[in-house]
Protein backbone atom coordinates (compact mmCIF):
# COMPACT_ATOMS: atom_id res chain seq x y z
CA UNK A 1 0.00 0.00 0.00
CA UNK A 2 1.13 3.26 -1.19
CA UNK A 3 1.06 5.92 1.52
CA UNK A 4 0.68 9.22 0.70
CA UNK A 5 3.57 11.75 1.99
CA UNK A 6 3.27 14.38 4.62
CA UNK A 7 4.63 17.74 3.41
CA UNK A 8 7.01 19.46 6.18
CA UNK A 9 8.49 22.64 6.01
CA UNK A 10 12.51 22.77 6.09
CA UNK A 11 15.00 19.76 5.03
CA UNK A 12 13.99 16.41 6.05
CA UNK A 13 16.57 13.89 8.18
CA UNK A 14 16.43 11.32 6.26
CA UNK A 15 18.57 12.78 2.91
CA UNK A 16 17.87 15.77 0.41
CA UNK A 17 15.85 12.84 -1.49
CA UNK A 18 12.57 14.05 0.58
CA UNK A 19 10.11 16.64 -0.43
CA UNK A 20 10.51 19.49 1.60
CA UNK A 21 6.89 20.35 2.90
CA UNK A 22 4.40 23.15 1.87
CA UNK A 23 0.84 22.31 3.46
CA UNK A 24 -0.30 25.24 5.47
CA UNK A 25 -2.56 24.55 8.22
CA UNK A 26 -5.51 26.56 7.97
CA UNK A 27 -7.98 25.39 10.67
CA UNK A 28 -7.03 28.38 13.04
CA UNK A 29 -7.21 30.93 10.88
CA UNK A 30 -10.89 29.76 9.51
CA UNK A 31 -11.63 29.60 13.06
CA UNK A 32 -10.76 33.17 13.30
CA UNK A 33 -12.34 33.83 10.13
CA UNK A 34 -15.81 32.28 11.73
CA UNK A 35 -15.33 34.63 15.14
CA UNK A 36 -14.74 37.65 12.44
CA UNK A 37 -18.05 36.79 10.26
CA UNK A 38 -19.68 36.02 13.77
CA UNK A 39 -19.06 39.33 15.42
CA UNK A 40 -19.53 41.57 12.03
CA UNK A 41 -23.45 39.81 11.18
CA UNK A 42 -24.48 40.02 14.36
CA UNK A 43 -23.22 43.79 15.11
CA UNK A 44 -24.36 44.56 11.27
CA UNK A 45 -27.36 47.16 11.75
CA UNK A 46 -28.26 48.28 8.30
CA UNK A 47 -29.21 52.04 8.55
CA UNK A 48 -30.94 54.51 6.00
CA UNK A 49 -28.37 57.15 4.59
CA UNK A 50 -28.54 60.33 6.23
CA UNK A 51 -28.71 63.11 3.93
CA UNK A 52 -28.46 66.82 3.98
CA UNK A 53 -30.03 69.90 2.90
CA UNK A 54 -28.13 73.36 2.76
CA UNK A 55 -30.40 76.57 4.00
CA UNK A 56 -30.25 80.08 4.02
CA UNK A 57 -30.87 82.37 6.61
CA UNK A 58 -32.62 85.55 5.14
CA UNK A 59 -31.33 89.09 6.40
CA UNK A 60 -33.30 90.47 9.18
CA UNK A 61 -33.45 89.73 12.51
CA UNK A 62 -32.31 86.16 12.82
CA UNK A 63 -29.01 87.14 10.99
CA UNK A 64 -28.90 91.09 12.70
CA UNK A 65 -28.26 92.21 9.22
CA UNK A 66 -29.86 94.94 7.11
CA UNK A 67 -32.26 94.89 4.31
CA UNK A 68 -31.05 96.57 1.11
CA UNK A 69 -32.04 100.10 0.58
CA UNK A 70 -32.95 99.73 -3.10
CA UNK A 71 -35.04 97.09 -3.77
CA UNK A 72 -33.58 96.70 -7.28
CA UNK A 73 -30.04 96.32 -6.18
CA UNK A 74 -28.72 92.66 -7.43
CA UNK A 75 -26.75 91.11 -4.64
CA UNK A 76 -23.08 91.34 -4.60
CA UNK A 77 -19.99 89.78 -2.25
CA UNK A 78 -20.54 92.49 1.04
CA UNK A 79 -24.27 93.17 0.17
CA UNK A 80 -27.06 92.00 2.37
CA UNK A 81 -28.83 89.71 0.31
CA UNK A 82 -32.10 90.45 -1.47
CA UNK A 83 -35.11 88.97 -0.64
CA UNK A 84 -36.19 85.90 -3.04
CA UNK A 85 -39.47 86.83 -5.47
CA UNK A 86 -41.52 84.14 -3.78
CA UNK A 87 -41.94 83.78 -0.02
CA UNK A 88 -44.09 81.07 1.60
CA UNK A 89 -46.07 81.57 5.12
CA UNK A 90 -46.61 78.51 7.15
CA UNK A 91 -48.96 78.41 10.32
CA UNK A 92 -49.05 76.28 12.63
CA UNK A 93 -52.20 73.87 14.03
CA UNK A 94 -52.76 72.63 17.54
CA UNK A 95 -49.84 69.54 18.62
CA UNK A 96 -47.53 71.37 16.03
CA UNK A 97 -48.77 69.88 13.00
CA UNK A 98 -48.72 72.13 9.53
CA UNK A 99 -51.72 74.83 9.66
CA UNK A 100 -52.34 77.13 6.85
CA UNK A 101 -49.83 77.90 4.40
CA UNK A 102 -49.85 81.34 2.20
CA UNK A 103 -47.48 82.18 -0.68
CA UNK A 104 -46.68 85.73 -1.16
CA UNK A 105 -45.27 86.77 -4.68
CA UNK A 106 -45.57 90.07 -6.18
CA UNK A 107 -48.09 91.34 -3.75
CA UNK A 108 -50.50 88.68 -3.93
CA UNK A 109 -51.48 86.35 -1.30
CA UNK A 110 -52.04 83.18 -2.42
CA UNK A 111 -53.87 80.20 0.01
CA UNK A 112 -52.78 76.74 -0.48
CA UNK A 113 -55.73 74.46 -0.81
CA UNK A 114 -56.98 72.37 1.84
CA UNK A 115 -54.50 73.94 4.20
CA UNK A 116 -56.46 76.20 6.73
CA UNK A 117 -58.81 73.10 8.49
CA UNK A 118 -59.74 73.05 11.47
CA UNK A 119 -56.91 70.50 12.43
CA UNK A 120 -54.64 71.78 10.20
CA UNK A 121 -53.31 71.05 6.93
CA UNK A 122 -54.88 68.18 4.99
CA UNK A 123 -53.40 65.48 2.95
CA UNK A 124 -53.90 66.97 -0.17
CA UNK A 125 -51.97 70.34 1.21
CA UNK A 126 -48.74 69.56 0.51
CA UNK A 127 -49.08 68.01 -3.19
CA UNK A 128 -51.35 71.48 -3.91
CA UNK A 129 -48.42 73.13 -2.47
CA UNK A 130 -46.02 71.45 -5.28
CA UNK A 131 -48.71 72.54 -7.76
CA UNK A 132 -48.90 76.39 -6.90
CA UNK A 133 -45.14 76.61 -6.64
CA UNK A 134 -44.54 74.81 -10.14
CA UNK A 135 -47.26 77.32 -11.62
CA UNK A 136 -44.76 79.95 -10.01
CA UNK A 137 -41.54 78.50 -11.19
CA UNK A 138 -43.19 78.23 -14.99
CA UNK A 139 -43.23 82.28 -14.56
CA UNK A 140 -40.05 83.09 -13.12
CA UNK A 141 -37.47 81.22 -14.65
CA UNK A 142 -34.02 79.78 -13.16
CA UNK A 143 -31.32 82.14 -13.62
CA UNK A 144 -28.41 81.60 -12.24
CA UNK A 145 -27.21 85.00 -12.35
CA UNK A 146 -29.93 86.22 -10.05
CA UNK A 147 -30.11 84.55 -6.98
CA UNK A 148 -33.30 85.62 -6.01
CA UNK A 149 -35.15 83.39 -8.54
CA UNK A 150 -33.39 80.49 -6.86
CA UNK A 151 -34.52 80.87 -4.05
CA UNK A 152 -37.62 80.87 -1.64
CA UNK A 153 -38.02 82.40 1.84
CA UNK A 154 -40.38 79.65 4.13
CA UNK A 155 -41.57 81.50 7.40
CA UNK A 156 -42.88 79.12 9.87
CA UNK A 157 -44.72 79.10 13.15
CA UNK A 158 -42.48 78.40 15.80
CA UNK A 159 -43.99 75.69 17.66
CA UNK A 160 -44.33 73.66 14.46
CA UNK A 161 -42.60 70.40 14.86
CA UNK A 162 -39.51 69.85 12.46
CA UNK A 163 -40.42 66.91 10.89
CA UNK A 164 -43.48 69.27 9.44
CA UNK A 165 -40.74 71.61 8.86
CA UNK A 166 -38.87 69.39 6.91
CA UNK A 167 -41.71 67.96 5.29
CA UNK A 168 -42.31 71.55 3.90
CA UNK A 169 -38.73 72.37 3.00
CA UNK A 170 -38.74 69.20 1.03
CA UNK A 171 -41.65 70.12 -0.90
CA UNK A 172 -40.48 73.34 -1.79
CA UNK A 173 -37.33 72.20 -3.48
CA UNK A 174 -37.97 69.28 -5.33
CA UNK A 175 -41.17 67.58 -6.94
CA UNK A 176 -42.18 64.63 -9.56
CA UNK A 177 -44.46 65.05 -12.32
CA UNK A 178 -46.83 62.20 -13.64
CA UNK A 179 -43.97 60.83 -15.66
CA UNK A 180 -41.68 60.35 -12.81
CA UNK A 181 -39.20 62.97 -13.72
CA UNK A 182 -38.12 64.94 -10.89
CA UNK A 183 -38.42 68.76 -11.22
CA UNK A 184 -36.26 71.44 -9.44
CA UNK A 185 -38.98 74.12 -7.94
CA UNK A 186 -36.68 76.17 -5.81
CA UNK A 187 -32.76 74.96 -4.95
CA UNK A 188 -32.30 77.16 -2.17
CA UNK A 189 -34.17 77.78 0.57
CA UNK A 190 -33.83 80.59 3.14
CA UNK A 191 -35.15 80.43 6.56
CA UNK A 192 -37.01 83.90 7.99
CA UNK A 193 -38.17 84.72 11.67
CA UNK A 194 -42.38 84.03 11.85
CA UNK A 195 -44.06 87.59 12.01
CA UNK B 1 -7.72 -3.29 -1.28
CA UNK B 2 -8.07 -0.28 -4.01
CA UNK B 3 -10.49 0.74 -1.79
CA UNK B 4 -8.59 0.57 1.52
CA UNK B 5 -6.06 2.13 -0.51
CA UNK B 6 -7.95 5.10 -1.10
CA UNK B 7 -9.45 5.85 2.21
CA UNK B 8 -6.34 7.57 3.33
CA UNK B 9 -6.98 10.82 1.14
CA UNK B 10 -10.14 11.69 2.40
CA UNK B 11 -10.11 15.20 3.33
CA UNK B 12 -12.39 18.20 2.65
CA UNK B 13 -10.41 20.79 0.80
CA UNK B 14 -11.83 23.90 3.16
CA UNK B 15 -10.10 26.78 0.52
CA UNK B 16 -13.31 27.32 -1.17
CA UNK B 17 -14.91 27.75 2.51
CA UNK B 18 -12.26 29.70 3.31
CA UNK B 19 -13.07 31.77 0.40
CA UNK B 20 -16.31 32.15 0.77
CA UNK B 21 -16.07 33.12 4.77
CA UNK B 22 -13.17 36.06 3.79
CA UNK B 23 -15.22 37.35 0.88
CA UNK B 24 -18.54 37.91 3.42
CA UNK B 25 -15.73 39.11 5.71
CA UNK B 26 -14.93 41.46 3.13
CA UNK B 27 -18.67 42.28 2.56
CA UNK B 28 -19.89 43.32 6.15
CA UNK B 29 -16.64 45.42 6.51
CA UNK B 30 -17.76 47.61 3.93
CA UNK B 31 -21.21 47.85 4.92
CA UNK B 32 -20.24 48.46 8.44
CA UNK B 33 -21.41 52.06 8.98
CA UNK B 34 -18.71 54.01 11.26
CA UNK B 35 -20.42 55.99 12.77
CA UNK B 36 -18.47 59.29 14.33
CA UNK B 37 -18.89 60.65 17.49
CA UNK B 38 -20.80 63.76 16.48
CA UNK B 39 -23.71 61.68 15.36
CA UNK B 40 -26.37 61.05 17.94
CA UNK B 41 -28.33 58.01 17.75
CA UNK B 42 -31.08 59.35 20.43
CA UNK B 43 -32.14 61.53 17.22
CA UNK B 44 -35.05 60.51 14.95
CA UNK B 45 -34.25 62.22 12.09
CA UNK B 46 -37.36 63.24 9.70
CA UNK B 47 -37.29 61.75 6.38
CA UNK B 48 -35.85 64.10 3.57
CA UNK B 49 -36.83 63.01 -0.08
CA UNK B 50 -34.88 66.04 -1.47
CA UNK B 51 -31.94 65.33 0.96
CA UNK B 52 -28.25 65.30 -1.53
CA UNK B 53 -25.71 62.49 -0.62
CA UNK B 54 -23.10 64.09 1.73
CA UNK B 55 -19.53 63.53 0.14
CA UNK B 56 -17.16 61.55 1.71
CA UNK B 57 -14.33 64.28 2.15
CA UNK B 58 -16.53 66.40 3.96
CA UNK B 59 -18.11 63.99 6.01
CA UNK B 60 -15.58 64.22 8.43
CA UNK B 61 -15.23 67.94 8.96
CA UNK B 62 -18.56 69.27 9.33
CA UNK B 63 -19.61 70.75 12.86
CA UNK B 64 -22.57 68.55 14.36
CA UNK B 65 -25.40 70.04 16.30
CA UNK B 66 -27.45 67.18 17.78
CA UNK B 67 -30.77 68.84 19.00
CA UNK B 68 -32.95 65.50 20.58
CA UNK B 69 -35.27 64.73 23.23
CA UNK B 70 -35.22 62.24 26.34
CA UNK B 71 -36.74 59.31 25.75
CA UNK B 72 -37.27 55.62 26.85
CA UNK B 73 -38.09 52.40 24.93
CA UNK B 74 -41.51 51.28 24.97
CA UNK B 75 -41.80 47.69 26.83
CA UNK B 76 -44.36 45.14 26.22
CA UNK B 77 -45.60 43.01 28.77
CA UNK B 78 -42.73 40.19 28.81
CA UNK B 79 -40.51 43.40 29.32
CA UNK B 80 -39.03 43.49 26.03
CA UNK B 81 -38.53 46.55 23.82
CA UNK B 82 -41.20 47.02 21.17
CA UNK B 83 -40.33 48.00 17.38
CA UNK B 84 -41.80 51.06 15.80
CA UNK B 85 -42.77 49.46 12.41
CA UNK B 86 -42.01 51.98 10.33
CA UNK B 87 -38.74 53.38 11.95
CA UNK B 88 -37.48 49.53 12.42
CA UNK B 89 -35.90 50.45 15.71
CA UNK B 90 -37.38 50.62 19.40
CA UNK B 91 -40.41 52.39 19.55
CA UNK B 92 -40.15 55.55 22.26
CA UNK B 93 -42.15 57.28 25.13
CA UNK B 94 -40.79 60.97 25.34
CA UNK B 95 -39.94 62.06 29.06
CA UNK B 96 -42.55 64.25 30.82
CA UNK B 97 -42.12 67.58 31.10
CA UNK B 98 -40.31 66.99 27.38
CA UNK B 99 -36.87 67.30 28.28
CA UNK B 100 -34.44 68.65 25.29
CA UNK B 101 -30.39 67.88 24.99
CA UNK B 102 -28.50 69.62 22.63
CA UNK B 103 -25.19 68.12 21.95
CA UNK B 104 -22.70 70.13 19.55
CA UNK B 105 -19.49 67.96 18.46
CA UNK B 106 -20.32 64.79 20.20
CA UNK B 107 -19.84 66.03 23.82
CA UNK B 108 -21.08 69.42 25.72
CA UNK B 109 -24.67 68.35 26.50
CA UNK B 110 -26.86 71.28 27.11
CA UNK B 111 -30.05 69.67 28.81
CA UNK B 112 -33.03 71.16 29.81
CA UNK B 113 -37.00 71.08 29.88
CA UNK B 114 -39.90 72.81 28.30
CA UNK B 115 -40.03 75.73 30.89
CA UNK B 116 -36.47 76.18 31.13
CA UNK B 117 -35.77 76.47 27.45
CA UNK B 118 -34.69 80.32 27.60
CA UNK B 119 -31.92 79.21 29.68
CA UNK B 120 -30.75 76.25 28.07
CA UNK B 121 -31.23 78.23 24.64
CA UNK B 122 -28.32 80.73 26.06
CA UNK B 123 -26.35 77.89 27.33
CA UNK B 124 -26.30 76.87 23.27
CA UNK B 125 -25.68 80.43 21.90
CA UNK B 126 -23.27 80.59 24.60
CA UNK B 127 -21.08 77.58 23.76
CA UNK B 128 -21.77 78.20 19.88
CA UNK B 129 -20.18 82.03 20.83
CA UNK B 130 -16.82 79.74 21.88
CA UNK B 131 -16.79 77.36 19.43
CA UNK B 132 -16.59 80.31 16.85
CA UNK B 133 -13.57 82.08 18.41
CA UNK B 134 -11.60 78.67 19.43
CA UNK B 135 -12.49 77.87 15.65
CA UNK B 136 -10.99 81.54 14.47
CA UNK B 137 -7.91 80.79 16.18
CA UNK B 138 -7.07 77.53 14.84
CA UNK B 139 -7.93 78.24 11.24
CA UNK B 140 -5.59 81.39 11.84
CA UNK B 141 -2.55 79.01 11.78
CA UNK B 142 -3.56 76.24 10.12
CA UNK B 143 -4.78 75.48 6.42
CA UNK B 144 -7.91 74.04 5.61
CA UNK B 145 -8.74 72.14 2.87
CA UNK B 146 -5.13 72.65 1.10
CA UNK B 147 -5.63 76.52 1.50
CA UNK B 148 -4.55 79.11 3.84
CA UNK B 149 -7.45 81.52 4.75
CA UNK B 150 -7.52 85.16 5.68
CA UNK B 151 -9.76 85.37 8.31
CA UNK B 152 -10.46 88.82 8.89
CA UNK B 153 -12.68 89.67 12.37
CA UNK B 154 -16.14 88.68 11.15
CA UNK B 155 -15.23 87.03 8.30
CA UNK B 156 -17.88 83.88 7.40
CA UNK B 157 -15.97 80.55 9.10
CA UNK B 158 -16.07 78.07 6.16
CA UNK B 159 -16.95 74.75 7.99
CA UNK B 160 -20.10 73.82 7.31
CA UNK B 161 -22.49 73.57 10.38
CA UNK B 162 -24.96 70.56 10.51
CA UNK B 163 -27.92 70.14 12.14
CA UNK B 164 -29.52 66.97 13.59
CA UNK B 165 -32.71 67.89 14.91
CA UNK B 166 -35.46 65.04 16.28
CA UNK B 167 -38.82 65.39 14.32
CA UNK B 168 -40.53 66.43 17.31
CA UNK B 169 -38.67 69.09 18.35
CA UNK B 170 -40.01 72.88 17.83
CA UNK B 171 -39.08 74.25 14.62
CA UNK B 172 -38.49 77.51 16.53
CA UNK B 173 -35.97 76.40 18.76
CA UNK B 174 -33.93 75.37 16.06
CA UNK B 175 -34.62 78.74 14.00
CA UNK B 176 -32.92 80.51 17.02
CA UNK B 177 -30.43 77.93 16.96
CA UNK B 178 -29.25 78.57 13.19
CA UNK B 179 -29.56 82.60 13.71
CA UNK B 180 -27.11 82.32 16.68
CA UNK B 181 -24.76 80.33 14.17
CA UNK B 182 -25.31 82.72 11.59
CA UNK B 183 -24.37 85.69 14.06
CA UNK B 184 -21.46 83.83 14.90
CA UNK B 185 -20.14 84.05 11.33
CA UNK B 186 -21.10 80.28 10.46
CA UNK B 187 -22.37 80.96 6.85
CA UNK B 188 -22.56 77.50 5.62
CA UNK B 189 -26.04 76.20 7.71
CA UNK B 190 -27.48 72.27 6.65
CA UNK B 191 -29.91 70.19 7.90
CA UNK B 192 -29.69 66.73 8.07
CA UNK B 193 -32.96 64.09 7.15
CA UNK B 194 -32.93 60.47 6.08
CA UNK B 195 -32.66 60.06 2.81
CA UNK B 196 -35.61 57.58 0.73
CA UNK B 197 -34.82 54.14 0.65
CA UNK B 198 -33.01 53.81 -2.57
CA UNK B 199 -31.85 57.31 -1.97
CA UNK B 200 -30.00 59.24 -4.64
Amino acid sequence: MRRRRRWRLGRSESGPEEFSSTSIFITPMLDMSFQILAFFVFTFQPTPPEGEIPIGLTSGAAAGEQAAQDPKQTAAPGLPRLRPYVSLRADGAPGGALGRMEILFQGQRILVADSDGPAGAGPKAIPNLRTALLGLRRQIRLDPADPRSLSLSVQFHPEMRWGDVVRLLDACRRMTDEQGQAITLFPQLELEPFK
Amino acid sequence: MAAAATSDNLEINLTPLLDLVLQLIMFFMACVNFVSEQYSRNVWLPVAESAQEILPDLADERIVINVELAWTPIRDDRGEVVLDPVRKQPARQLLQPRTYRIIVLGENMIQFTDREQRVGLFQAQRKLRDLAGDLRLLLKDRPYRGQKLVLAPGAPIPVPVVFRVDEEVPGGLVLELMAQCRAEGFGDVRIDGLMPEGGR
